[in-house]
């Protein structure tokens, strides 16, 4: 795998005049977009893209020889077996499954630093591609902010035994108990619909445009992916030395419908 | 100075439509403006090492600044990380340049490696299309005393492509208009 | 004796500043006049090379762009000796050139050729050789002195570069355009020397009013 990122230095024009040994940076999966080239069998191992008219478009074999590069192999999480079977199911020969930049189901994980009441905090915002009317872009379509979270009660915990609620003829005496509801700051969700659950992005902009939120700068990111039907995996950026570095596939998981639901529940600290 | 007026007076009228997707452009026109890009991005490497270099006279320095500042959006900034500190400090990049220019060392060289890689052109809400080239920074720097700092870094340069119009000795020609963005600047272990 | 070391300071600091000033004076002039050796060195360079290409068969310029690129080192009076030599040795070599063509009898017919196409084929040389010198510059010095010279071959600094980065079937696809100025400039800093002249027009004076090059990467 490693002899075929042999140093490729093309002729006439190229950025550099430098001298050196370049076949692990070809060898890396410097971008996304390559990850899912790669992934895709669309592109050769120079880099350059590969047309549907080229005779190696989405070649299986290529892909097989990708595949052994695109996850994070010091990884002792993801066993041999697992990723066998990921690969074989990727590249069926009577059903191959290629990866989709727009219209793919995956997102963005970017963890963010924000000064929040004069003490900098980790914020994580959740992003998606979403297609506009021209083009299409980045959107951030969920937050989470472990300050927000701290104020609001777990759902789930609130129907037992001692809970609190306005009895089924409150509306006779025209709701005068809901002066009970308010006069205490910790239980108000037990007065809530049952399917209520807080919306931390329509407070982040809230408390963004109130001035009381600053970004700083940006820490951490990764993505999501669950565009393999019956597979999830994440994407995270490896800068180190060596073939296996860049993009690569870091955790990997088969999950069934139900299991996707809950694991996107844990995703988005839900 | 007929010519100076044609030229000053141009018209530029943006023309979004969809013609870099990928079933649009043929494949040698597609190389073609995708080899435009890359140029682009070469101009900018080798402004950088002028730039850098001690040997490059002040006022040279500052004009090759303004060169440089040419090739980009005006909003466009350096978004920097090291290995020790993974966050991204932000400047703009006339300040990095200034900052690169300034650097406290007696000689200073600054190589790329032959590597470069284009992404897919995408299509932006404002009909602009929007890509990303990946070089490599060789810097090496030596102070007074003969301690030397290296280091080799991964620039990732947004580029955006725009079909555009202008008016030439009084006729309409079409040409590809390529600005840089954004560049994300982050120390590799290589 | 102190009014005496005060006399004798003063003395010296008004010697040293005016050795000072007097060096800080030569040496303006100095400078001045090693610029204007480097400027005459390049076009003696030039204008060598220019002939012993001519005189070694080493160019594929027409007889008539040879007669005129040797006219034209003529016309700069660069008062070298070895210059001069290469010019006599050059015109006598172009001379019998021509006597050739014209016992051939093609004369009639390839001068009537070549004089439609004469000076655009002239100035697509003369600017082939300007581009390389302004991208082989060794100095900035040098570079803006080739610039100065060949801007002098156009109407204005502002006359219009367009280039070709693509030419499929009848759709030519163009770079942002600039001036020739901006341009040459973009040689000087670069040395990107990768656009061939596809096509020049000239104005009623015979200079170049636009310019469009080639992409070859």
């Amino acid at each position: 795998m490693i002899l075929l990122f042999a140093p490729f230095v093309s002729g006439a024009q190229s950025v550099g005049n430098f001298v050196d040994d370049e076949s692990d940076l070809y060898a890396s999966t410097k971008q996304v977009n390559q990850f899912f080239r790669r992934f895709n069998g669309e592109e050769d191992f120079k880099g350059e893209r590969l047309y549907p008219e080229d005779k190696d478009y989405r070649n299986p074999e290529l892909r097989k020889t990708y595949f052994s590069n695109l996850f994070n192999n010091d990884n002792g999480l993801i066993s041999a077996g697992l990723k066998t079977e990921f690969i074989n199911h990727s590249l069926d020969k009577k059903d191959p499954v290629f990866l989709e930049f727009l219209g793919g189901d995956w997102f963005a994980e970017v963890t963010t630093t924000f000064t929040y009441q004069g003490k900098d905090q980790f914020l994580t915002l959740f992003l998606q591609l979403e297609k506009d009317t021209v083009g299409s872009k980045w959107v951030i379509s969920q937050v989470y902010f472990e300050p927000f979270a701290k104020v609001f009660a777990d759902q789930d915990s609130l129907r037992k035994t001692g809970q609190k609620f306005l009895h089924p003829m409150s509306h006779e005496l025209d709701f005068m108990n809901l002066i009970r509801v308010f006069d205490n700051k910790t239980s108000l969700e037990q007065y809530l619909a049952w399917k209520y659950r807080p919306d931390y992005l329509t407070l982040f902009v809230y408390e963004f445009k109130k001035g009381n939120l600053a970004f700083k700068t940006i820490n951490k990111v990764k993505f999501h992916f669950f565009q393999v039907d019956g597979w999830y995996f994440e994407l995270s950026d490896f800068n180190r030395k060596g073939y296996n570095t860049g993009w690569l596939i870091s955790s990997l998981a088969k999950v069934s419908k139900d299991e996707k639901e809950l694991l996107l529940k844990y995703i988005y600290h839900e | 100075m007929k010519i100076r007026l044609l030229i000053i007076s141009v018209v530029l009228l943006t023309l979004s439509s969809g013609l870099i997707a990928q079933d649009n452009l043929s494949k040698q026109r597609k190389a073609a403006i995708d080899s435009l890009a890359l140029e682009k991005v070469r101009d900018l490497s080798k402004y950088i090492s002028i730039i850098g270099s001690k040997e490059t006279p002040f006022s040279e320095a500052n004009r090759v600044i303004e060169r440089t500042l040419e090739l980009f959006n005006d909003d466009a900034q350096m978004g920097v990380s090291s290995i020790y500190r993974e966050e991204i400090k932000y400047y703009p990049v006339r300040k990095y340049l200034e900052r690169l220019m300034a650097l406290n060392y007696d000689k200073i060289n600054i190589t790329w490696y032959n590597i470069e890689y284009i992404s897919d052109l995408e299509l932006q809400p404002d009909g602009r299309y929007v890509g990303v080239i990946t070089i490599y920074q060789r810097f090496e720097g030596t102070t007074e005393d003969g301690m030397v700092y290296k280091d080799t870094t991964k620039k990732d340069i947004t580029v955006y492509v725009e079909k555009k119009q202008t008016q030439i000795s009084g006729r309409l020609i079409d040409f590809w208009d390529v600005l840089l963005g954004d560049i994300r600047v982050a120390e590799t272990e290589k | 004796m102190i009014k005496k070391i005060l006399f004798r300071s003063v003395i010296i600091m008004m010697v040293l500043s005016l050795a000072g000033g007097m060096s800080a004076c030569k040496s303006k002039k100095k400078l001045a006049k090693e610029k204007e050796a480097a400027e005459y060195a390049a076009k003696v360079n030039t204008a060598r090379q220019t002939l012993l290409d001519i005189l070694n068969d080493n160019t594929t310029m027409s007889l008539e762009e040879k007669e005129a690129a040797v006219k034209s080192i003529k016309a700069m009076n660069l008062n070298d000796p070895e210059i001069d030599e290469l010019i006599r040795q050059a015109e006598a070599k172009l001379a019998a050139e021509r006597a050739a063509l014209i016992k051939k009898g093609q004369e009639g017919q390839k001068t009537a050729e070549e004089a439609m196409v004469k000076p655009e084929a002239a100035a697509t040389t003369a600017l082939t050789t300007y581009f390389a010198s302004i991208a082989g510059a060794t100095s900035v010095s040098q570079a803006n002195m080739q610039i100065a010279e060949a801007l002098k071959m156009f109407s204005s600094p502002d006359v219009p570069v367009l280039v070709i980065i693509s030419k499929e079937n009848n759709v030519v696809d163009y770079d942002k355009p600039t001036t020739i100025k901006a341009y040459l400039n973009y040689l000087k800093d670069t040395k990107n020397n990768i656009n061939k002249v596809d096509k020049i027009t000239l104005d009623s004076t015979g200079k170049i009013k636009e310019l469009e090059l080639l992409k070859t990467y």
